[in-house]
């Protein structure tokens, strides 16, 4: 793409994205988005669908920019939870537990708040240029990632898992292995042979993912925080709030983790299934990497916060482009867009950016607005979130079962969800008591059934031969990243120094 | 609260029926039916096609009978926990099911649910015809399904198709045609039509069969070698059918219907139906199924209770063959 038209079309965009209408809707999308994300359960999916029919009655313009909205909003709002509460509303805020809760645990949860929100804000500025300049040419590349290379990336990310922990590597092995157990139930992909449903149809589908993340992290807490206060017959004091800002040394920290967590978001972002879920927890691999020892990973490091966060919302944003510029939607988020887009009378595909310039720039200028808008919403709002912390706990914990329970039944309006997740929750509690690191688990339960997918597509294409995963390049050069890595996890002076880390 | 609604509903009761002094005797007799909103099951996630026919329909509809239809988004084996859920309800003419021709072909083949799809639900009316367009992988010299034919004789299994999934009517479509033209080709399931479609974009696969392929075959993205049936497509008039390429008969097909259940009242079933065809006669609902990808058409009750009951009888042949079909 020439500049010159790269300018004229970002002119177009901001001609249309400053209309005062679609900022306005632009707004009213991330706070919506925003509070929704912040209740666990109810996700970016269900609120735009339940809003979808609204949106009618605005321009197509303003009806998508709306949804852009409550999409980030709503990517946004996950990781509060996840930071000061230990809730995560998805996968990808899965990997903002493990230190965005550590720096709250520290006291430092306004300013975990604070680099997410600044991490975030980064990547979806770089995503928007991203799109702008290069997005036709890069979703053309989508088209090579096969069934091999999926797979790959998979197993590269299951790997990546085990580096997650912070405990031995024993027990995250252990919890890999579990969580791949507990992702084998669902309907064989080749076959269509129920497996472990035990007759209920709701496991079709798998394990539902919002009541196995709700009950192994939010749940559990609660018990493990129940049993610690009934043991010392005193209550669980809430952690000190302290300063809401960043101090320098965080921001330091954080900065850097940040660009890296984006350039990691971005690419990954483009590919359809999985892509967007994969980039935070490859990020925050990385991140552990690169700092070495350096890290404190677990306890509140910052880059582990900037790092997923700037990933997962670059992600967020690059995952349009397929929908954009090949008409296919990347996630079930875009599946929406696109029925809002064909209930306006658009169809999504290629055509759309010579025939509609204006939906088409005017929706990725609203994205960098929408990511603006997050940062003025979000940071006045770190004070009021933060101030959640300080209510008793008697009064929090019952607060919090009932929400998350009743997001998890609205999500299929299923009891079965809501006993799957006091199931979990007892699961979760038990391996607290045994010491044995949740995020594995549940990386491997979401990961498991794909790798399987993608592992068994590329043997019917290959027709059996294995040596499809070493004759492509793509597929090798991951396979041999993926080797490095086990290499260097297994590795004595890696692991004398992780049980070092550990001991800390 | 609830006094508030009875008075709206009293109201708009006796607004509807002020025309005809009849019905309107019945109706202080006895509320006249709607006398309350009407539950729209949607057995699928929203974001789909049966969600935006839902959308479409259940504004039209709520206007016309002066009360609103509830989405009710019940999604989860493949249509078939929202069918359950369905049959669950009181069959009092106050609930809809969001159907496709699944749930009489394919579902009650595949999954134990808890209806007869002869006797317990009833089709409606005809939403549209879902066109499977035959698209194959320019890479594939084949210009059209002859060609192609030809070609997968001489390569038999080198030729693969990429489906939504296993029993879905992509993967039946497959089967039906390596039965039909006696070729062999390898059948790939993907999670989602759009996967699908993909991967025959990027040449993994190199067959795809639905209404998704459209865009890329007009785009010249993807050759399109055929539609399955006997009937061409309005959108895409240059796409010769199966029954004109030599495979006669009864093909694998797809169609959008709304249900209801077969013990609701008659006089609510009758007029239900004509209801929804008066909307679905309306050239601005029309345009928009058009633009779904749906191949609007019309069928009395009669009509559509054979399209269910053969798409039964066929496709528990084609499952049998795919070994997926329950024993009976």
């Amino acid at each position: 793409m020439d500049f010159a038209s790269l300018f004229s079309g970002l002119g177009i965009g901001f001609g249309v994205a400053l209309d005062p209408i679609n900022i306005l809707f632009a707004f009213i999308g991330c706070l919506v988005g925003t509070l929704v994300g912040v209740l666990p359960g109810l996700g970016p999916t269900a609120t735009i669908a339940i809003l979808l029919p609204m949106t009618t009655s605005l321009s197509p313009v303003t009806g998508l920019i709306t949804l852009a909205g409550i999409y980030y909003g709503a990517q946004y709002g996950g990781s509060t939870t996840s930071i000061l509460l230990r809730l995560p509303g998805e996968a990808s805020s899965v990997v903002t537990v493990l230190d965005g809760h550590g720096m709250t645990r520290k006291g430092r949860g306004g300013a975990a708040l604070a680099i997410a929100a600044w991490g975030s804000f980064f990547a979806g500025t770089v995503g928007t240029l991203f799109i702008a300049v290069l997005g036709p040419a890069v979703s053309a590349l989508v088209l090579k990632f096969g069934a091999p290379e999926y797979f790959m990336l998979m197993v590269l990310g299951l790997v990546a898992s085990v580096v997650l922990a912070q405990g031995s590597v024993i027990r995250a092995l252990a919890m890999v292995a579990l969580g791949l157990l507990l992702g084998l139930v669902g309907t064989d992909p080749n076959s269509g042979q129920y497996r472990f449903t035990f007759g209920a149809l709701e496991l079709l589908n798998g394990i539902p993912f919002v009541p196995l993340v709700v009950g192994l992290f939010g749940i559990a807490d609660i018990l493990v925080a129940l049993e610690k206060a009934t043991k010392s017959e005193e209550e669980v004091r809430p952690a000190a709030i302290g300063s809401l800002w960043p101090t320098r040394q965080e921001a330091r920290r954080a900065a850097p983790a940040a660009a890296r967590g984006t350039l990691i978001g971005l690419i990954l972002g483009l590919l359809p299934g999985g892509g967007a879920l994969m980039s935070s927890f490859v990020a925050y691999s990385v991140e552990k990497r690169v700092s070495g020892k350096d890290g404190d990973f677990g306890n509140g490091d910052p880059a582990g916060v900037a790092a997923p966060e700037a990933a997962n919302n670059a992600g967020a944003q690059t995952s349009f482009l397929p929908l954009l510029t090949l008409g296919i939607p990347s996630n079930a988020v875009m599946a929406l867009m696109t029925g809002a887009m064909l209930l306006q009378g658009i169809v999504p595909g290629p055509k759309i950016m010579t025939n509609q310039p204006q939906l088409f720039w005017g929706l990725i200028v609203s994205m960098w607005i929408g990511n603006l808008m997050l940062l003025v919403i979000n940071l006045p709002l770190v004070g009021v979130w933060v101030k959640m912390l300080k209510i008793r706990y008697t009064i929090l914990y019952p607060i919090i079962l009932i929400v998350s329970l009743v997001g998890i039944y609205s999500v299929d309006y299923s009891t079965f969800d809501v006993f799957l997740t006091a199931l979990f929750g007892l699961l979760g509690y038990l391996l607290q008591r045994w010491r044995c690191e949740a995020a594995p688990l549940v990386l491997a339960v979401v990961l498991g059934p794909m790798m399987e997918e993608y592992f068994r597509r590329a043997m019917l294409i290959a027709r059996g031969d294995a040596g499809i995963f070493v004759s492509r390049p793509l597929s090798l050069g991951l396979l041999v990243i993926t080797l490095a890595m086990l290499a260097s996890i297994l590795a004595p002076n890696v692991r004398r120094f992780r049980s070092k880390a550990f001991q800390e | 609260m609830k006094s508030v609604i009875h008075r709206r509903a009293f109201l708009a009761g006796a607004a509807g029926l002020g025309s005809v002094a009849l019905s309107a005797r019945n109706g202080f007799a006895q509320q006249a039916w709607p006398a309350r909103d009407i539950t729209y099951v949607i057995p699928y996630a929203p974001g789909g096609m049966s969600d935006n026919i839902s959308r479409l329909l259940s504004d039209k509809l709520g206007g016309m009978l002066g009360r609103q239809l509830l989405n009710d988004y019940r999604a989860g084996a493949g249509g078939a926990i929202g069918a359950n859920y369905y049959m669950a309800q009181k069959p009092d003419g106050y609930s809809l099911l969001q159907a496709t021709n699944s749930f009489f072909g394919v579902i009650p083949n595949v999954t134990k649910v808890e209806y007869d799809p002869k006797t317990d639900l009833t089709p409606l009316v005809l939403v549209g015809d879902a066109p499977m367009a035959i698209a194959c992988n320019p890479a594939v010299p084949a210009k059209s399904l002859e060609e192609f034919v030809a070609l997968a004789k001489k390569n038999p299994g080198k030729f693969a198709y990429g489906t939504s999934g296993h029993g879905t009517v992509g993967h039946l479509c497959g089967i039906w045609l390596a039965k039909r033209a006696g070729i062999e080709i390898l059948h790939v399931p993907y999670r989602g039509a759009s996967q699908a479609l993909q991967s025959t974009l990027a040449g993994e696969t190199q067959l795809f069969f639905g209404p998704e392929a459209a865009e890329q075959i007009s785009g010249k993205a993807l050759t399109g070698l055929g539609v399955m049936g006997s009937e061409r497509w309005s959108a895409m008039p240059d796409l010769p059918t199966t029954a004109e390429s030599g495979l006669a008969g009864w093909a694998p097909r797809s169609w959008h219907t709304v249900v209801i259940h077969s013990k609701a009242p008659e006089e609510i079933r009758l007029k239900l139906a004509k209801m929804l065809n008066d909307i679905l006669a309306m050239p601005e609902v029309k345009q928009r199924l058009i633009m779904f990808g749906l191949i609007p058409g019309f069928e009395d009750l009669a009509g559509m209770r054979k399209r269910a009951d053969d798409d039964y009888a066929e496709f528990r042949v084609l499952l049998v063959e795919a070994g997926l079909a329950l024993k009976k």
